[in-house]
């Protein structure tokens, strides 16, 4: 089992505001990102505090589900005021991965892809969008006033669903649902015995352009699950020879920072 | 005889010459980049009077390379030679030298296989380096040959060390390579000649002369060597070689 985390500034930031991180806590392995959002004060410094609220907590209850988004938004908020930040720093989607005894377990808010690689070499992916493009951040779990008029706003939720079975990719399968607070944080399960890698992305995963034209979600996954060794830095070394090789060869560039996490969930048991 | 004596060495042949050599196991390297750092150091008789300075800066290499911040991304590789080359090591991460087994490894008598062991060593860096590389590691390299004088008894020619530093620089082998030739007890003209001209007809990246082989003057190649293998480390990734470092 290996956990590791990879993250880039993209070509038409300024500051890199994803952040990602993965180790072993309490036991667990854990790989968890931030993508602060671009319009929003010093986001890059949420992201940070988010997925530092995130580690903290699963270290001290052994693990993390759904029910932690306002503990880990509390403490998240205390060390941007420690900062003196605004409560808008925290402005960003936290996606954690954990490994448990038969399944790892990925708790998502806000926008990016979720997608694992099948035991069988088959890849199935789960890509979340809002409404109007504007992600639900646990941020507003804090502010009432904003949670109410992100609601007042934003009426809906996508999340698309997309598999690859030998070779070939099945249709999308997008799911449109309302804003059911109890979804805004959701929980995704990839059995051990089905399932061997899983990561995490952020949605500048969707936002590499080749002269202009956007590269397939599809096309990006393919060359990020076709990790060569799963050992140690597993992730940086693939994201690593796919920037700077694959992509750097077709003139791929991704225009949004870029960032990826994830678990290698053993052998086949 | 190897130093180390561990299981996680796997033979390997390398591309071009053949020349056999040993490395570790690319499934136990966890991290996503490595400088390949070969050194090669001239055992033949005439080295005898200054064997010990040889051995004693060889030790002084490993040691300061492991206080470097980037220990983990190094890999050794050493061997000597005579009129046939010693493998003391394969590619084995730095922080797993201990510097205590380079004791007695400097043992003079023979000839001077200079041009074999320059290849051998470079065209393992290479071989090595794409094996790394199509496991998505970047890597690069920095080959350093210690000798005091000229070839006697290679099987190979200048021209031939020419192709494996080619081979060594095409696109799919390493990021980049620097090598550097040194000249150790070099007081005859001709020596300093014969070398120079070597370095030019390799394509060595550097050609250092030492004319005496005292223990300062080894004690500061052992820090020129040193440094020189940092700054390659902390290229690597870049697309590019180190600068020269000055002796």
């Amino acid at each position: 089992m290996s956990a590791d985390a990879f993250f880039r500034m993209g070509a038409s930031h300024q500051v890199c505001q994803d952040y990602a991180v993965s180790g072993t806590l309490a036991g667990v392995p854990y790989a968890a990102l931030a993508d602060g959002c671009s319009s929003s004060p010093d986001t890059d410094w949420g992201a940070r505090f988010l997925v530092r609220s995130a580690q903290l907590r699963l270290e001290s209850e052994g693990r993390l589900s759904q029910s932690d988004g306002d503990a880990i938004v509390s403490s998240a908020l205390a060390m941007a005021r420690q900062a003196c930040l605004p409560n808008h720093a925290l402005d960003a989607t936290l996606l954690v991965a954990t490994l448990d005894r038969e399944w790892a377990r990925v708790l998502h808010s806000g926008d990016g892809v979720v997608a694992a690689r099948r035991r069988d070499g088959g890849i199935v992916y789960y890509e979340t969008s809002f409404d109007q493009g504007a992600p639900y951040y646990l941020s507003y779990l804090a502010h009432k006033r904003d949670r109410d008029l992100y609601f007042e706003t934003v009426k809906s939720m996508t999340i698309t669903r997309r598999e690859r079975c030998a070779d070939k990719w099945g249709d999308l399968q997008p799911e449109v649902t309302g804003m059911d607070e109890a979804r805004l944080f959701r929980t995704f399960y990839f059995p051990k015995d089905v399932f061997d890698v899983v990561l995490l992305l952020s949605d500048g995963c969707q936002s590499f352009v080749r002269s202009g034209d956007v590269v397939a979600l599809e096309d990006v996954l393919e060359q990020l699950l076709a990790i060569k060794g799963l050992h140690g830095e597993f992730i940086t070394r693939r994201c690593n020879a796919f920037l700077q090789r694959f992509c750097a060869e077709r003139g791929w560039k991704h225009e949004d920072d870029l960032s990826v996490a994830g678990l290698y969930l053993g052998g086949a048991q | 005889m190897p130093l180390f004596n561990d299981d996680s060495q796997e033979s390997f042949k390398a591309n071009g010459s053949g020349f056999q050599f040993s490395g570790i196991n690319i499934n136990k390297l966890g991290a996503s980049e490595y400088t390949l750092f070969g050194v090669a150091c001239d055992v033949s008789s005439s080295v005898s009077p200054f064997a010990g300075e040889i051995e004693g800066c060889l030790k002084s290499v490993i040691e300061s390379c492991q206080r470097s911040p980037r220990v983990d991304n190094l890999l050794v590789r050493a061997i000597t030679f005579n009129q046939s080359i010693s493998e003391l090591h394969g590619f084995r991460p730095l922080a797993d030298c201990h510097v205590g087994a380079y004791n007695g490894s400097i043992n003079p008598g023979g000839t001077t296989a200079l041009y074999d062991a320059s290849v051998s060593l470079v065209d393992s860096v290479a071989t090595y380096g794409k094996q790394l590389i199509a496991s998505d590691y970047i890597a690069n390299g920095i080959v350093v040959i210690i000798t005091d004088g000229m070839d006697i008894g290679s099987t190979l020619k200048p021209k031939q060390v020419a192709e494996a530093m080619a081979r060594a620089m095409n696109s799919e082998a390493l990021e980049s390579l620097v090598s550097i030739l040194i000249g150790v007890n070099v007081a005859d003209p001709q020596v300093s000649g014969y070398l120079s001209n070597f370095k030019t007809d390799a394509g060595f990246t550097q050609y250092v002369e030492l004319k005496d082989a005292t223990p300062k003057t080894l004690a500061k190649l052992a820090a020129f060597i040193s440094k020189s293998v940092s700054s390659q480390s902390q290229s690597v990734g870049s697309g590019g070689p180190s600068q020269a470092i000055t002796f």
